[in-house]
């Protein structure tokens, strides 16, 4: 293992789970951004079925992000958690209302069972939203001494970060109605594309936003791109430029699949927004892990430590990519139609 | 005591793990237990065990979606209340998680979908190798947070420069001293909290008259089990005391309550109240002589008392000794019941003697309380450290401020205020009503085939689909007689009288093209005119149904507030599926009515 920088690699595995959670959760997390939004009960049920059987699957690379970023870059982990911990903490509360709500909303009766509903609901948008103000104090950095977090409890709440909370809101509201396209027909899937088109232009207006306010508040990540205002660098500004344009060509694309009614783009489009914005990002941060303080070899655990784990994930993660995969393929198909999955024993109690 | 961040984030700790542990201890052994069911469904095609994976799949969903949660806050709490900690001990348990979640987590978390949504799916064969994947997932689980915690009781395997914990030998440390003991004793405690909620929740359907044949297998088996496990856990929790003897010696003073180093021939104290302040213990019952010998292994073994240890590197006396009793006085009351309700069960005196069930009711949640426990005996013994002898709780803590934690503490406080009685009420609701049982007909439950009718568009596909249903038909060639009734009446005519009159094309006989009826019509309320007659209740028949709102139209727009756990779409899927049942599928979920079970 000495000529390989293990800290790259695993800065990489890294990246490739919190893309799949936000991916995968974006979009069982937009389904319940929606949810309220839907026209009626029936296609309640349908968005919840047609994401029930994936839920956990897809919240497990959250615990994976968050496991791996301890095993890896324990410093980082210890340095950055204590910065962001109300966002955190009520991440995790919205997302132990939202985990129940799929249980008990199927056995719930009457009165009990739209209160349900509301808790995924509020739980789901108050999960995107901590996830936005954890991603947008990543990004404006944190005040640290030695290894340890030296800031207030607040350092996380900035007009910044509140943006970038309510872009990651919408984000997940597109990834949630273009995956209901795919997973359904008629009247829902008609609505979804509705939704969808109205999310497409807030997507893009947030993803401008925040990359402007980067460079207004003047944010260490601009001066990746060559850009801190007033001067711009072409020489490192040009050979980057190709990702914002990649975002305008993927939407319009997503545009005109949407208008075309298609029904897998719109969903594939989404995600490719996703992972550009994702890359940007990556671009802006490399190579730290906790903004401006910590890259990612002074953070890193150990290299004993980092290949034993690395084993594991080299053997492990494309086997788990794969029944992933098998998962979804089983239950692929619409989850609206009579037989479509979802209903099962479980979910009508026999009374 | 001091409301700082630490005392603060050491009760949101102990908090939010004990909530946890609730969970795992439960479905761990449900989940084992779910798999022997099916196995024993598939092996002797008796509908018995098939009623009753399907009435606990639906209690382990909501006890495993629990257990998920709330295990996502705690993996989180080492960051944000523990980073001092975290970045002490990341290069040991960090790559411990890690392989939590790569070896388990995933495994069981992308299972359960196909557990509880996909045997229509999967075909029964591979539903059953879903069900031992989870089981499974759960155990392996437990291994490796055992192994992290195994490793903070007594650190092994490690060198320890600046403050930070590097690895020297991951086979030590994955698998240290104290570590064989913890997993079996917790792996067996999780097996006896289960069989004890099993066995309670079948007294309680047998004192309300309710399944019976189902109710006295579950007694049989949890019983069983019980008779092999709990004087198992006897010996596994007494080796297991041995080894605390050799690696912590101020947690076995204090689970023990000896304030004075004993050379040996010391005492065993059975009850008292351990008093911090002078040092003794009040109100002592002991007998003498027989502690050196149960507490090591021998009648001349030494005991160290807690006055060897200054008074801040003690444990919390009182609270390790008696959590200890509690564990103690538990696991001897199990092994009495194991023995009398295994006797009674099988000789089928439990069935008829109502003494007898009303006598295991209380013992529903022994399993929970001997677990949290045995947990609190273990985690505050091994204080003031958090890895034993080595790194203090006190330095362990996030340079955090109080008055967060204190939010983060009361959120937590109310968020699991609220879903632990709503999970508690559902589950229990679940239980009481039974499994479906045999002797009374039952509602139509999900027809056995894979329908898709999206997939279904062309003919040819479903030829395909067809085929490999002939060949699902063949993995549970056992079932054959239950469903040769079935072959010789078309499905559609048996579940006609159940089911609601909704639409004209639903009597049509197996549309070709279903998905441009139904995708059309009934699914797609908007176009449904609001004078469309409304489905009667599903299941008239069921004295459980007391749903008032049964006249109500399925599909108006304003939820009406009291609707009914879904019948809506469920009742037209089952309609249509019903009516397109490949004949030679194996039906293993429908009741029949008429020709009785099996
Ligand atoms: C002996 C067993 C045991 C113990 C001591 C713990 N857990 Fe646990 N945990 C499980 C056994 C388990 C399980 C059986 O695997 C669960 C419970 C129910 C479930 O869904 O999986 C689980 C779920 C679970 C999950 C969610 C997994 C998922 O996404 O599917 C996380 C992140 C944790 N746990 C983390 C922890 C942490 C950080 C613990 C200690 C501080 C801890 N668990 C103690
Ligand atoms: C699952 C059952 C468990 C229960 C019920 C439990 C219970 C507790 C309790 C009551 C405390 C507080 C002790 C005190 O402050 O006096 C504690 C502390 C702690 N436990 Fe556990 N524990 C469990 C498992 C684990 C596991 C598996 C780990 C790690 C892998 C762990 C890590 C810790 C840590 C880091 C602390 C320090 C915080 C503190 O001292 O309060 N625990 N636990
Ligand atoms: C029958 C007599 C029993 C004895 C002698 C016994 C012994 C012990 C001992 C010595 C410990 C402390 C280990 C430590 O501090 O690290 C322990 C822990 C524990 N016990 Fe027991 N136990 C018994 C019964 C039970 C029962 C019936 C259950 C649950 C159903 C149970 C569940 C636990 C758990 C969950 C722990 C904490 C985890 C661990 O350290 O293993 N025990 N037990």
């Amino acid at each position: 293992m000495e000529t390989l920088d293990l800290p790259v690699i695993w800065s990489i595995i890294l990246g490739i789970a919190v893309l799949m959670y936000v991916v995968l959760d974006g979009f069982d997390l937009g389904i319940g951004i929606l949810f309220p939004l839907a026209r009626t009960d029936a296609h309640r049920d349908i968005m919840m079925n047609s994401v029930a059987p994936v839920w956990d699957g897809n919240e497990t690379w959250l615990v994976l992000g968050g496991g791996g970023l301890f095993a890896a870059f324990p410093m980082a982990f210890g340095a950055f958690m204590p910065a962001v911990y109300m966002p955190i903490t009520l991440m995790l509360a919205a997302l132990v209302f939202r985990g129940v709500a799929f249980e008990f909303r199927f056995k719930a009766k009457g009165r009990g069972r739209r209160l349900w509903d509301h808790t995924f609901n509020i739980g789901s948008v108050v999960a995107a939203l901590s996830q936005g103000l954890v991603l947008g104090a990543f990004i404006q950095g944190t005040s640290i001494r030695g290894t340890a977090f030296s800031g207030g409890s607040f350092d996380w709440l900035t007009p910044f970060s509140i943006m970038v909370a309510f872009a990651v809101l919408v984000g997940y509201a597109l990834l949630g109605a273009t995956w209901m396209i795919m997973k359904s027909d008629g009247p829902l899937a008609d609505w979804a594309r509705r939704w969808a088109m109205r999310c497409l232009p807030a997507v893009l207006a947030f993803m401008a936003a925040v990359s402007f306010a980067v460079l207004l508040f003047d944010i260490q990540a601009g001066q990746r791109w060559g850009i801190s205002w007033p001067t711009i660098n072409l020489e490192k500004l040009l050979p980057l430029a190709p990702v914002p344009f990649a975002v305008l060509g993927l939407s319009l694309w997503l545009y005109n699949a949407l208008k075309t009614k298609s029904r897998y783009a719109p969903f594939f489009c989404s995600i490719g927004l996703f992972v550009l914005g994702y890359l940007g990002l990556a671009i802006s941060i490399f190579p730290y892990v906790v903004p401006y303080e910590l890259t990612i070899w002074k953070a890193a655990a150990a290299p004993n430590s980092q290949a034993m784990l690395l084993i594991g994930v080299l053997i492990l993660l494309p086997l788990i990519l794969a029944y992933t995969a098998y998962v979804y393929w089983v239950f692929r198909g619409k989850a609206d139609g009579p037989g479509g999955y979802g209903h099962t024993s479980h979910d009508q109690s026999p009374a | 005591m001091e409301w700082d961040a630490l005392t603060l984030s050491r009760l949101q700790f102990a908090f939010t793990i004990s909530f946890h542990i609730i969970f795992p201890s439960f479905s761990i052994g449900l989940a084992s237990y779910l798999a022997v069911l099916e196995g024993l469904w598939l092996r002797s095609g008796n509908d018995k065990y098939l009623r009753l994976y399907d009435y606990w799949v639906k209690i382990f969903a909501i006890t495993f979606a629990m257990g998920v949660v709330s295990g996502i806050v705690m993996s989180y709490q080492f960051g944000t209340n523990w980073s001092a900690f975290s970045q002490a001990t990341g290069n040991i348990l960090g790559p411990l998680l890690g392989y939590e979640v790569l070896t388990a987590f995933f495994l069981e978390a992308s299972f359960l979908g196909i557990m509880l949504f996909g045997r229509h799916l999967v075909g029964p064969g591979l539903h059953f190798i879903a069900t031992c994947i989870v089981a499974l997932g759960t155990l392996v689980s437990a291994f490796w947070i055992l192994a992290a915690n195994s490793w903070m009781q007594y650190p092994v395997g490690y060198e320890l420069r600046d403050g930070v914990f590097y690895a020297t030998d991951w086979l030590a440390i994955i698998f240290s001293p104290t570590f064989p003991y913890r997993l079996v004793h917790m792996v067996i405690a999780a097996y006896l909290t289960t069989a004890f909620v099993v066995a309670g929740v079948a007294a309680i359907l047998l004192l309300r008259r309710r399944a019976l044949e189902e109710s006295a297998t579950m007694l049989k088996m949890a019983f069983g089990l019980i008779a092999i496990l709990a004087p198992l856990q006897l010996v596994a929790g007494h080796e297991h005391g041995l080894s605390v003897y050799d690696t912590q010696p101020s947690k076995l003073a204090a689970m023990e309550g000896h304030w004075e180093t004993w050379e040996g021939s010391a005492p065993l104290i059975l009850f008292a109240w351990p008093d911090e302040a002078s040092e003794t213990n009040l109100y002592e019952i002991k007998i003498p002589e027989i502690g050196s010998w149960i507490v090591t292994g021998d009648w001349d073994g030494a005991i160290t008392g807690l006055k060897e240890f200054a008074p801040e590197d003690r444990p919390n006396v009182p609270l390790v000794f008696w959590s200890f009793r509690v564990m103690v006085g538990i696991g001897f009351l199990m092994i009495l019941y194991g023995l009398v309700g295994a006797w009674a069960s099988w000789t089928g005196l439990m069935e008829r003697m109502r003494t007898l069930q009303v006598l295991v009711v209380p013992m529903l949640p022994a399993g929970f309380i001997a677990v949290l426990a045995g947990w609190i005996t273990a985690e505050a013994g091994r204080q003031p450290y958090t890895v034993y002898g080595l790194l203090r709780t006190s330095e362990s803590v996030s340079p955090i401020a109080a008055e967060q934690v204190a939010a983060s503490l009361l959120m937590f406080v109310a968020v699991y205020a609220v879903i632990f009685p709503a999970g508690v009420f559902y589950m229990g609701r679940i239980a009481v009503e039974g499994p479906v049982s045999s002797k009374k007909p039952a509602r139509k439950k999900k027809p056995a085939s894979r329908k898709e009718p999206a997939r279904k568009k062309a003919p040819a596909k479903a030829k395909s689909r067809k085929t490999s249903a002939k060949k699902r038909t063949r993995l549970s060639a056992k079932l054959a007689s239950a469903f040769a009734a079935k072959q010789q009446k078309p499905a559609a005519a048996k579940s006609k009288p159940d089911l609601p009159v909704l639409n004209p094309v639903e009597e049509s006989p197996a549309p070709e093209d279903p998905i441009s009826a139904v995708a059309g019509k009934p699914s797609s309320q908007e176009d449904m005119a609001p004078e469309d007659p409304m489905p009667e209740d599903p299941m008239p028949e069921d004295p459980m149904s007391e749903d008032p709102m049964s006249e109500d139209p399925l599909f108006d727009e304003p939820m009406p507030d009291d609707r009914d756990t879904g019948p809506s779409l469920i009742d037209i899927a089952e309609q249509y599926e019903t009516e397109e049942l490949p004949d030679n599928f194996p039906d293993y979920k429908r009741e029949d009515p008429e020709n009785g079970n099996s």
